[in-house]
C-alpha cells in the first residue's frame, strides 16, 4: 500500500512534489528522506534549507520543527560526504550553548572551512545563549574574520544578532545586500567611525529588542547612515525619539510593544506592595 | 504607561474616569509612517474597590496611551495593526464585554474620524475565540459593523 502511494506521489511532476515538500516541517522531511532514495535526494533541499548549528546538545525540548538541528561536527561530517548540500541551506543559525566564561571552547572554529561553502545563504543569526552573554570581543580572530566575510556574501539579506556584546556594527558598513537586521538582548553594541559613512544603503528592516542604551546611542548614529524603512522597537520607550529622527525621512513601518513600557511599572508595584 | 478602568460587574460606564499617560514621542515624528503595529498586554481582574464599597472589574491598560499617540499621526498612517494578549483572572468569573472593550472604544472613535483601519489580534487566557467576541459591547460590534475595527484573530490559550 506503501509502495503504491510512493509511486502515486513519484509520479507526479517533480516540481509539484518539489512544492508539497515546502510546506513540510523536519520529522515529515526527515521520514520522507528515510522511505525511499529517490525522494530523499527531493527532500534534501528543504530538509537543509534552515540549520541551527549548535556547539553542544541542546534539549530535545528547546528544538522546534522548523529547523535542522545539527551539532557542528554533524555538519560537517554531512557535508564532507555531500558537499552539494551546503547549497541548500538558505537559514544558517550558530547558536553558542558552551559558556566560554567556563570552557575555551574551539569548536566554534571547526566551521571555518565549511562557511565559505554556503554560498546560497540568506539569512543568518549569531545567537548565545550561556545566559551570560557572548563578547564578540573574545571570539578567535579567525572566527570574527570568517565571519565577517559571510556578511559580504552577494546573496545575503538578512542579519540577526542576539545576546552578543561589544557587536561593531561597522562589520555592516560594506555590507550592502544585507536589508534586514536584527539586534535583539545586546549589549554595548559600537560603532567606531558612523560619521564618515554615506547615508545611501536602504535597510528594509530593523529590530531592536532589549538592547542597552550604549549600544542605543551607537545605533542611533549607525541609522543616520541608513534608510531605514521598517522599525521594531521591543523594550523601553527611552531614546525611541532619537531613533525616530535618525530615520525621518525613510520610515513607512513602526511596531512597538508597549508591554515592555509598563511591564516596569507593574513590576514596580508588585515590589512596592511586597 | 498603563491607565486603570474600573467596570460595574454588571458591565455599565467605566467609573472613575483614569488618567491617562501621555507617550514619551509623537508619531509626527515619522511623516511617512503607514503602519503602526502594537503590540499590548491588558490586565483584567476584580479588585475591591473601597470608596465604590463593591467590588469592581479593573482593567489596566496601554490603549487610552496608544489612542493619545494616534493623535499624533502623520496623515500617511493607513493602518493600525493591533496585537492584544488579554490577561484575565486564571479562575472566577469571566469579564463582561464592556470591561474588555470600553478602552478600546475612544481608540476606534479616533481611528475612525482619521480614518485608519485597525486590525485586531486578540489573545485570551481563559475566553473562547468567538467571531461575535464583541457582542456585548455594543459600540464595539459597531465598529467592527462599520470596518473601522476588522478581527483577524482571536485565540485563547487553554480553552477546550
Amino acid at each position: 500500500m506503501f509502495g503504491c502511494a510512493f509511486w502515486q506521489i513519484m509520479s507526479l511532476p517533480t516540481d509539484v512534489v518539489d512544492y508539497i515538500l515546502s510546506f513540510l516541517q523536519v520529522p515529515d522531511l526527515k521520514s520522507c528522506a528515510q522511505s525511499h532514495p529517490l525522494l530523499s535526494k527531493l527532500v534534501e533541499r528543504h530538509l537543509y534549507s534552515s540549520i541551527i548549528l549548535l556547539d553542544a546538545p541542546l534539549y530535545p525540548y528547546a528544538r522546534d520543527t522548523c529547523h535542522l538541528y545539527l551539532r557542528i561536527s554533524q555538519l560537517i561530517k554531512r557535508i564532507s560526504d555531500n558537499a552539494h548540500i551546503a547549497n541548500y541551506v538558505r537559514n544558517l543559525t550558530i547558536y553558542v550553548t558552551n559558556d566560554f566564561g567556563l570552557f575555551r571552547s574551539t569548536n566554534l572554529e571547526d566551521i571555518l572551512p565549511i562557511m565559505p561553502m554556503f554560498s546560497q545563504l540568506r539569512k543568518v543569526t549569531f545567537s548565545d545563549d550561556t545566559g551570560r552573554g557572548l563578547s564578540w570581543q573574545r571570539l578567535s580572530m579567525k572566527f570574527r574574520s570568517a565571519f565577517f566575510s559571510t556578511l559580504n556574501q552577494q546573496p545575503l539579506k538578512d542579519v540577526s544578532i542576539r545576546h552578543i556584546s561589544d557587536f561593531p556594527l561597522s562589520l555592516l558598513d560594506n555590507c550592502e545586500t544585507v536589508r534586514s537586521l536584527t539586534l535583539h538582548r545586546c549589549s554595548y553594541v559600537y560603532h567606531e567611525d558612523a560619521l564618515h559613512i554615506s547615508g545611501s544603503t536602504t535597510l528594509e528592516s530593523l529590530s531592536i529588542r532589549d538592547c542597552d542604551e550604549a549600544s542605543l546611542r551607537s545605533i542611533i548614529a549607525w541609522v543616520q547612515t541608513r534608510r531605514v524603512r521598517s522599525l521594531e522597537f521591543l523594550q523601553r520607550f527611552r531614546l525611541l525619539p532619537q531613533l525616530l529622527s535618525g530615520c525621518v525621512n525613510s520610515l513607512t513601518d513602526l511596531t512597538l510593544d508597549f508591554y515592555h513600557e509598563s511591564a516596569s511599572c507593574i513590576f514596580l508595584i508588585m515590589g512596592f506592595w511586597s | 504607561m498603563s491607565s486603570t478602568f474600573f467596570f460595574s460587574l454588571d458591565g455599565d460606564i467605566p467609573d472613575p474616569l483614569p488618567n491617562i499617560n501621555t507617550p514619551p514621542f509623537t508619531l509626527s515624528a515619522a511623516p511617512h509612517l503607514k503602519k503602526l503595529s502594537v503590540y499590548s498586554r491588558p490586565f483584567i481582574f476584580r479588585a475591591y474597590v473601597g470608596h465604590l464599597n463593591a467590588p469592581y472589574w479593573k482593567h489596566s491598560s496601554d490603549v487610552p496611551t496608544i489612542t493619545q499617540l494616534i493623535r499624533t499621526a502623520p496623515p500617511s498612517l493607513e493602518e493600525l495593526i493591533l496585537k492584544v494578549n488579554f490577561q484575565e483572572e486564571e479562575s472566577g468569573p469571566l469579564p463582561n464585554g464592556h470591561a474588555i472593550w470600553s478602552p478600546f472604544i475612544p481608540l476606534a472613535t479616533e481611528c475612525s474620524s482619521l480614518p485608519i483601519k485597525v486590525y485586531l489580534s486578540a489573545q485570551f487566557r481563559r475566553m473562547k475565540p468567538q467571531p461575535a467576541i464583541t457582542s456585548d459591547c455594543k459600540e464595539m460590534t459597531r465598529f467592527v459593523e462599520q470596518g473601522v475595527f476588522v478581527l483577524t484573530a482571536t485565540s485563547c490559550l487553554d480553552w477546550s
